[in-house]
């Protein structure tokens, strides 16, 4: 989706940006989902109220 | 442990400082969002409240039961709409109506055009710029989460025709830049990554075809300076003509979907028309993106490449350049189409799909901030050339036939229904 500004040293590190940038959306998303299960109240409360402050 | 040493971005402190900056303004928009929203309800409720009270009166004198029972639910939600502004009927909100309603001012606008104009005007101190490039791809996980609202009969209809126009389009557009680059004598790299460009997903379409095409920084800085300019532009101008045009939300998302090249820009204009438009618009993004290594692979063929210390085989080509986390998004797809009693649904309270569902639309706020933030004039003035001309003349035609595509195709087709 964009470029990395780090991306000149990517290639040493072995992933590519977009790669690293797909896996950590994936992992982002796994610990929502999992966050999710263990306590869905919470979370929905947390989004959808207590961050709204005005 | 080499995985996990190569998931850390190298030099991640210097990204820090720009990725709290997109935070913080993400933030502090979406709770002028959410206040606005809350003085455009209460401006409905102010006006709709009296008229719902003589209805209910003379529904339940009339004895009709049914729809004293509607009335009375209208009712309470509009009183409740009003108490959250702490108003009271006759009382009038115009300015969030306006601002909200017919303005469409909403966090997706005023992420973008806040960003472009702190951007441009103040400027961003150095220490935040390599963070603010890092916030837009915080969209990713939002679209993963949004696989929830979604089930594979939607996938089969919308995203199968979805990937029929897509692949036209893609393909017809790509051929057509890549030809009339190479007649008009520009070079192949420039040539390659604007066919690619303007065909499919913008900057991450010229990012991966450049190698490929021996693109030099100074073509890619002229492609995505194209891309940019013409995305930025749809993106303000396309809401708004689809209004003026009367096009469903649905269509507007097909054709957001086959007119807009940056996955990004996409979604924040359909976001900005409505929630259907960005369902419809996020499930053909997901199909269109899977074919990026196809348009790779269709480079390399166009110019007859040959491998220079490269391999640019299929099956290489198709492993280093698929977009993998497309495939979190049809993982939770596949769990919601199988309506397991442990996850729910989006719209099933106490659930964790319903509180998943409230999480996305920060993961989206914080990757527009990105985009708002990142947008610079100076970058645009790079684009140029003729090779600009034939991108951005391939792009608009895209948008016009995208738009004709999505009047013949109908309101319903390409409609999401989530299984309700």
């Amino acid at each position: 989706m964009t470029t990395n500004p780090t991306s000149d040293k990517s290639a040493a590190s072995g992933l590519s940006p977009e790669k690293r940038e797909d896996i950590w959306a994936l992992l982002i998303a796994a610990g929502v989902l999992l966050v999710s299960i263990a306590a869905p109240d919470t979370v929905h409360n947390v989004f959808k109220n207590l961050l709204y402050l005005l | 442990m080499s995985i996990i040493r190569s998931l850390i971005v190298p030099g991640w402190t210097r990204i820090l400082p720009g990725v709290l900056l997109c935070v913080v303004f993400a933030f502090v928009v979406m709770n002028i969002d959410h206040m606005l929203h809350r003085y455009y309800k209460a401006d409905v409720a102010s006006t709709k409240i009296p008229d719902l009270k003589r209805r209910l009166a003379l529904a339940t004198a009339a004895g009709k039961t049914k729809a004293a029972v509607k009335l009375s639910k209208s009712l309470r939600k509009h009183q409740k709409a009003l108490k959250k502004a702490g108003g009271k009927v006759g009382q009038s909100w115009n300015w969030a109506t306006f601002l909200y309603q017919k303005a469409q001012f909403k966090y997706v606008a005023m992420l973008l055009i806040g960003g472009i104009l702190i951007r441009n005007i103040f400027g961003i101190p150095e220490i935040f710029k390599p963070g603010v490039a890092v916030g837009r791809p915080l969209i990713k996980p939002g679209i993963i989460i949004l696989g929830v609202h979604y089930i594979w009969s939607d996938v089969l209809r919308v995203g199968g025709t979805g990937i029929l126009l897509a692949a036209v389009f893609i393909f017809g557009t790509a051929t057509a830049v890549m030809w009339l680059c190479r007649r008009s004598g520009v070079p192949d790299g420039l040539g390659g990554i604007m066919g690619a460009g303007t065909g499919v997903c913008g900057v991450s379409a010229i990012i991966a075809t450049s190698p490929v095409v021996g693109a030099k920084p100074r073509d890619m800085a002229y492609a995505i300076g194209t891309i940019l300019l013409f995305g930025t532009a749809m993106l303000f101008v396309m809401p708004y003509l689809g209004q003026a045009l009367g096009i469903s939300q649905s269509q507007f998302g097909t054709w957001a979907a086959l007119a807009i090249l940056n996955t990004a820009q996409l979604i924040a204009a359909a976001e900005w028309y409505g929630d259907e438009a960005r369902n419809t618009a996020v499930l053909i993004n997901a199909a269109r993106i899977m074919l990026i290594p196809l348009i790779v692979v269709f480079a390399v063929w166009f110019y007859g490449l040959k491998g220079k210390g490269q391999d640019i085989g299929f099956w290489s080509t198709m492993a280093k350049k698929f977009p993998v986390f497309i495939l979190g998004f049809f993982v939770l797809i596949l769990l919601n189409s199988l309506h397991l009693d442990a996850l729910g649904g989006p719209k099933t309270a106490g659930t964790p799909f319903w509180a998943m569902n409230a999480v996305y639309k920060w993961f989206f706020a914080i990757g527009f901030a990105g985009i708002g933030l990142s947008i610079s004039i100076d970058d645009m003035k790079k684009a140029g050339g003729v090779a600009f001309l034939i991108g951005s003349g391939a792009a608009m035609t895209k948008m016009i036939l995208g738009l004709i595509a999505v009047l013949i195709i109908g309101r319903e087709l390409m409609r999401v229904t989530g299984g309700q």
